[in-house]
């Protein structure tokens, strides 16, 4: 089956203008599965860390979300140890005007900002709740043994 | 390799117009030679000057304005030992370097007369010796001669108490080789602003004319072809069907290559920086490059019978356009070269004479207040002038604020979901358009909300929302694209029909 002209023109833009901070490019054999990373936002516990992230878009997108998942261990109140990730844009929050670059950037606006109210791991989300600063140092040692570049 | 030879062969790559108003850099070092030998007959070679003068204070610069208050109580020194101050007066229509000698000392010399007109013949009262003469005076009397002009800048606090009272003695050297130097500095940064400001005009009135050749070259198909504007009560615009030859290109026009050549000139990127990681004026040599593979990229594509201008005015307007292109690149380069003569000529200057170079003193552009308004032009907005733009930067955006929009550009007709042209428009009650094609999917699915707003609008969208108007200027202005997409959207609707009759057309599909 062809590649739809949008995935085309998402994964030329994201190649040649990158967002900052985040690199995403699609496997050889399959346009539809890509390799990303996205940098540790600066001031967040997962600052220098380096994450490794896998996206896939399904037959249906644009009309249905794209599935990421975190492929390196992180210690997040919205990420769960397989890496899925708990955020509404990938679920119900979905919208076709959406796209690979702002998925990634809204993945990336998770880090600097955990939101432990509505977890998916939630022991991680727990721990943040009843002591933060010593789950964001736990969120700094995980990044630093599995996340740095 | 010196610079000076450096200069002159950069300005030979340069149109003859440009090198001809460039700045004289050989002339003004020959002027430097002279302003030391100039000093060293007043007794102050470089080797003397090194280290003895002061920056002006502030006080200073405002009394240098004004030659008659020289000898006002603010410039009188409340308190200090004897200096020597390099300074720029500003003598009716230029500027004039001076030295100014403040002396201590019981018997010293009396104060000279200090106005416009006898500047000259104080100098001329001084003969050598004097001058040495008051150096020496000036000398603390245990200081070896070899420390003599360090001594001269005396910490002015510890003497303060001291000398309050005593008048020093005040003496101005004007250096009429160096007040020619700036002179001939400055006027050829003068008419070079001016020349500038004529080629300016003249561009400008280029890209007019340029702009109405490009206009009548690539007019839609309405103004020549027969052309049917569809209409809610002569057609149903959720099954016409338009015969394909409805959408020919109208061959007496230039618009779908106009757009090809201005969308590879966009993609170029060539004076500007658009992207996340680069923003902003580029610099001299990837500008030169990027327009070197666009034009060769132009090239390709026309000698390989892809970009077919088929009228001749489309031909003459992009020779044109290549030109002014061109000529933005020939002025950054001119700027470039003329920054740096100025900047080293002044470096020059100041090592050769000892004279120092304070950054306000000694730039021309600060000197003289009609002088820098000319010579922003020039020079790149730097963070003193953080508002100011540079002449090239000025044109490259006359140039795409002018040309650019003459062609409608497909990315601002586009549907976000498919991002190929939003044809047949639907424009939902929440103002956001989408092509039928992707409105039919969302609907398909029961999608209630709108993707820009979620606004819950796109359920009860119907016939009604077609954008008539947006309709008819597609078709006009993007033949080529609307055909494609109704083909493709055709095509796509019967695969999806067949599909949910429960037959797989993608292995029986024919072309």
């Amino acid at each position: 089956m062809a590649l739809p002209k949008r995935i085309i023109k998402e994964t030329e833009r994201l190649v040649a203008d990158p967002a900052p901070g985040i690199t995403a490019a699609p496997h050889d054999d399959n346009l539809r599965y890509f390799d990303v990373t996205i940098q540790g936002p600066d001031g967040s516990p997962f600052q220098n860390g380096v994450f490794r992230l896998e996206l896939f878009l399904p037959e249906e997108y644009p009309m249905s979300p794209p599935k990421v998942r975190f492929l390196t261990k992180i210690y997040h109140p919205n990420i769960d140890k397989l890496g899925r990730i708990c955020l509404d844009i990938l679920k119900d929050k979905w919208s076709p005007a959406l796209q690979i670059r702002t998925v990634l950037l809204s993945v990336q606006a998770l880090l600097s900002a955990p939101n432990p109210d509505d977890p998916l791991a939630t022991d991680v989300a727990k721990h943040y709740k009843e002591n933060e600063k010593d789950a964001q140092r736990v969120s700094r040692e995980w990044t630093e043994k599995y996340a740095s570049a | 390799m010196h610079f000076s030879k450096t200069y002159a062969q950069l300005l030979l790559t340069l149109p003859p117009d440009l090198r001809d108003s460039a700045i004289q850099y050989r002339q003004l070092k020959k002027i430097i030679n002279q302003i030391v030998a100039e000093l060293t007959s007043l007794g102050l070679s470089p080797d003397i000057l090194q280290g003895a003068i002061q920056p002006p204070s502030p006080v200073n610069d405002k009394g240098k304005k004004q030659l008659d208050s020289a000898q006002d109580s603010q410039f009188v020194p409340h308190a200090s030992g004897s200096r020597v101050i390099y300074e720029f007066a500003d003598v009716v229509d230029h500027v004039e370097p001076r030295l100014h000698l403040y002396l201590d000392g019981d018997d010293g010399l009396p104060s000279y007369p200090i106005d416009a007109t006898p500047v000259h013949s104080s100098r001329l009262n001084i003969p050598l010796p004097i001058s040495q003469h008051i150096l020496q005076l000036a000398l603390p009397p245990s200081a070896q001669a070899t420390d003599t002009l360090d001594s001269l800048e005396v910490d002015s606090h510890s003497v303060a108490e001291d000398t309050a009272s005593i008048n020093p003695h005040e003496l101005i050297i004007p250096l009429a080789s160096d007040t020619a130097f700036f002179r001939t500095l400055s006027e050829a940064l003068v008419t070079l602003s001016k020349y500038l400001i004529g080629r300016r005009a003249e561009f400008e009135a280029t890209l007019q004319s340029l702009s109405q050749d490009i206009s009548s070259a690539s007019r839609p198909s309405s103004s020549t072809a027969p052309f049917h504007p569809y209409s809610r009560f002569s057609s149903d615009a959720a099954t016409i069907s338009v015969p394909s030859t409805a959408f020919g290109l109208n061959s007496k026009s230039d618009l779908e290559t106009w757009r090809e050549i201005f969308q590879m000139y966009m993609e170029a990127d060539i004076f500007q920086g658009h992207q996340e990681r680069f923003r902003g004026e580029r610099d001299l040599e990837d500008a030169t490059v990027r327009f070197a593979t666009f034009s060769s990229a132009l090239q390709e594509r026309s000698s390989a019978g892809h970009l077919k201008l088929s009228l001749k005015k489309s031909k003459v307007a992009l020779g044109t356009f290549m030109e002014l292109n061109t000529f933005i690149l020939d002025l950054r380069k001119f700027q470039v070269v003329t920054t740096e003569a100025t900047r080293k000529i002044l470096k020059k200057h100041a090592k050769r004479t000892a004279l120092p170079l304070a950054p306000d003193l000694a730039s021309p552009f600060t000197i003289n207040t009609e002088a820098r308004d000319q010579a922003l032009v020039l020079s790149r907005a730097t963070s003193q002038h953080a508002n100011s733009l540079s002449l090239s930067l000025l044109l490259v955006q006359a140039l795409t604020e002018t040309l650019l929009p003459i062609i409608p550009h497909i990315d601002d007709y586009s549907c976000v979901i498919c991002t190929s042209l939003a044809f047949k428009p639907i424009r939902l009650h929440c103002s956001h358009l989408f092509c039928v094609r992707c409105l039919v999917k969302l609907q398909k699915r029961g999608e209630e909300h709108c993707p820009m707003c979620r606004a819950p609008t796109v359920l009860s969208a119907d016939r009604s929302n077609v954008d008539w108007a947006l309709l008819n200027f597609m078709k006009d202005w993007f033949p080529v694209d609307a055909r494609k997409k109704l083909q493709q959207s055709e095509r796509e609707a019967a695969e999806e029909e067949m599909r949910e009759l429960g037959l797989d057309v993608r292995t029986c599909i024919l072309m």
